[in-house]
C-alpha cells in the first residue's frame, strides 16, 4: 500500500516537475533560461532506486521532456541523455551510498554537456559554439543551485518513507 | 505499522505542499507564478498542458480529502479556497484588462500591414532546457493555423509556426538559434539574415549578417523581415529590432550586427498568426514611429507619411 502511494507520488511529483518546467519556469524568461527541474529528479530518483531503475527512470522522464509541448528538437534527445544520468546516479548509490550530493552535482554539470554534444552530432545549429558558450555556464549554474535543493527535499521525503532495512545516507544523517 | 507512517508522510508531504502553493499564491498577489496555473485551470489549453491541470487537480483533491478529519481545518481549508479563488479573480480581471491593451495594440500592428491575423496566446514556454527557444500557443489548425506561418506580437516579430495540432501550436521564437529569419534594413534594399543567439545572461539579441559589405552598418538602424516566397514562414515588413552594435568583421563577405528585437521575449503572451500575408509588400510601414509610445493619430500619420514614400515598393519574394 504504501508502495503504491509512493509511486503515485513519484509519478505525481515528476509530471508537476515536467509541467512546471513550460508553464511557470519557462515563461518567467529568466536569464539565463532558468532552472531545470527535471536533472535533479531524475538524480533523485535514481539514487534512491538504483541503477537499472535510474536508467528506466531517466529514460521515461527524458522522453516525457521531448514530447512535452513545446518542443522543437528530436524526439529521444533527451530520453538519451536522461538515461545516461540516471544510469550513473544509480551506480553511484551502488558504489558510494553517502556520496549524494557529489554525485547530483556532478550530473548537474554533466546533463547540459551531454545534451549539447548529442546535438551538435545530429547537426542541430543550436550546438553552435557562440550559443553554447552563453547558455551552458548559465545552465549550471542554475542547476547546482537547484540540485542541492531537490536532492534534499525528494530525498527526504521518499528516504524518510523507506524500511530501516536499506539505510539511505541521502538525509545527511544515516 | 508501516503503512500508516508512509501515509502519514504522505499526507503531510501534500498538506506542506498546498501550503506552499497558498503562500506563494497569497505573497506574489497580482503577480503571483501560480497565476499561470490558474490560466491552465481556466483558459483553452491544448496537449500535455491540458492534462496536467487535470493530473494537478487530484493532488489538491487528495490534500483536502486527508484533511477532512478534524472540522476546523476544513473549514479553514474552505476559506482559504475560497480566498484563493477571490484573489484569482481579482488578477484575472487585472490580467484581462492587460490582455485586450495588447491585443488592440497587436491587431493594429496587424493591420499596419495587411497582415490577416488569429490572436492567440502563449500557453507554455521552453527555455534553456534543450536549447531551444520554443513557446506553445492556444490556437491550432481548428483555427486555420498552420506550419510555417509568421507569428507576431504588439511590438514586432515573434517567430513562426513549426508544428500546429488542433487547438495548439509550437512557435519557434525569433531568439532560437535554429531559427534564420530574411532581413532587410530600413529604408533601403540591403538585404541579410537575422539568427537567434538563444537565451544568453539575460540579454536577448539576435544577429544579422548583411551580405552587402559595401553598405555601411551604424547603431539604430531598423531590420524589418525581408519576405520569403509565398509569404513562408515569414511575411514581409514585420518589425524585427534595432542594431545595437556592430561587430567588426575583417576580411569577410558579410557584415555582421547585434540587434535588439522589438518584441519583449520574456513576456510574450498575446500574438497573432498571420494566416494571410499582405498583397503588397508593406516595406517600412509597420515600423514604429521612432521612440514613440502613444498609438493614436500620430500613427495613423506616420503610417500616411511612410507608405507614401515606400509607394515604390513592390512585393519581395526569395530570401527565407
Amino acid at each position: 500500500m504504501a508502495d503504491v502511494v509512493r509511486g503515485a507520488v513519484i509519478v505525481l511529483a515528476v509530471v508537476a516537475a515536467l509541467v512546471t518546467q513550460v508553464t511557470v519556469i519557462g515563461r518567467f524568461a529568466l536569464p539565463g533560461g532558468g532552472p531545470d527541474l527535471l536533472v535533479p529528479v531524475v538524480v533523485t530518483l535514481s539514487f534512491l532506486r538504483g541503477a537499472r531503475a535510474g536508467a528506466v527512470i531517466g529514460f521515461v522522464v527524458g522522453l516525457a521532456m521531448d514530447v512535452l509541448p513545446p518542443a522543437d528538437h528530436v524526439i529521444g534527445q533527451y530520453a538519451l541523455v536522461m538515461c545516461l544520468i540516471g544510469y550513473f546516479a544509480g551506480r553511484a548509490r551502488e558504489r558510494a551510498p553517502g556520496a549524494a550530493l557529489s554525485c547530483a552535482v556532478a550530473c548537474a554539470v554533466a546533463a547540459p554537456l551531454l545534451s549539447a554534444g548529442l546535438a551538435a552530432l545530429l547537426g542541430d545549429p543550436r550546438a553552435e559554439q557562440a550559443v553554447l558558450v552563453r547558455s551552458w555556464i548559465p545552465l549550471v549554474a542554475y542547476n547546482l543551485v537547484t540540485v542541492p535543493v531537490v536532492v534534499w527535499v525528494v530525498g527526504r521525503a521518499l528516504g524518510t518513507g523507506r524500511s530501516r532495512a536499506v539505510p539511505m545516507r541521502v538525509r545527511g544523517r544515516a | 505499522m508501516r503503512d500508516t507512517r508512509g501515509a502519514r508522510v504522505v499526507l503531510g508531504l501534500l498538506l506542506a505542499a498546498a501550503l506552499v502553493l497558498i503562500t506563494v499564491d497569497h505573497r506574489g498577489g497580482r503577480n503571483s507564478p501560480l497565476e499561470v496555473l490558474h490560466e491552465v485551470g481556466a483558459g483553452a489549453f491544448g496537449g500535455i498542458e491540458r492534462a496536467g491541470a487535470n493530473l494537478v487537480r487530484p493532488v489538491r483533491d487528495f490534500v483536502s480529502t486527508m484533511a477532512e478529519a478534524p472540522s476546523a481545518r476544513r473549514r479553514i481549508e474552505a476559506l482559504e479556497q475560497e480566498n484563493g479563488r477571490l484573489r484569482a479573480q481579482l488578477a484575472a480581471r487585472a490580467m484581462d484588462g492587460q490582455r485586450a491593451d495588447q491585443l488592440g495594440r497587436m491587431l493594429g500592428l496587424a493591420g499596419r500591414g495587411g497582415y490577416r491575423v488569429v490572436p492567440g496566446q502563449v500557453i507554455a514556454r521552453r527555455g534553456v532546457p534543450g536549447l531551444e527557444e520554443v513557446a506553445q500557443i492556444d490556437v491550432g489548425t481548428a483555427d486555420g493555423v498552420r506550419p510555417n506561418m509568421t507569428v507576431l506580437n504588439d511590438q514586432g516579430l515573434v517567430g513562426r509556426v513549426v508544428r500546429a495540432s488542433a487547438h495548439s501550436a509550437t512557435v519557434a521564437l525569433l531568439t532560437d538559434p535554429a531559427s534564420a529569419v530574411g532581413a532587410r534594413l530600413e529604408g533601403g534594399n540591403e538585404i541579410g539574415v537575422v539568427k537567434g543567439l538563444g537565451n544568453g545572461m539575460g540579454d536577448t539579441y539576435v544577429r544579422l549578417r548583411l551580405f552587402d559589405t559595401t553598405v555601411s552598418l551604424t547603431p539604430g538602424q531598423r531590420i524589418v523581415s525581408f519576405g520569403s516566397q509565398e509569404g513562408a514562414p515569414y511575411v514581409a515588413g514585420v518589425p524585427i529590432g534595432v542594431i545595437e552594435r556592430v561587430e567588426p568583421t575583417p576580411g569577410e563577405l558579410t557584415k555582421l550586427a547585434l540587434a535588439r528585437p522589438y518584441a519583449d521575449f520574456s513576456t510574450l503572451d498575446v500574438v497573432g498568426v498571420v494566416v494571410q500575408g499582405p498583397r503588397r509588400d508593406p516595406r517600412d510601414s509597420v515600423l514604429p514611429r521612432a521612440e514613440t509610445k502613444t498609438r493614436t493619430d500620430a500613427e495613423r500619420e506616420e503610417r500616411r507619411e511612410r507608405s507614401g514614400r515606400a509607394g515604390r515598393g513592390e512585393r519581395a519574394d526569395g530570401g527565407g
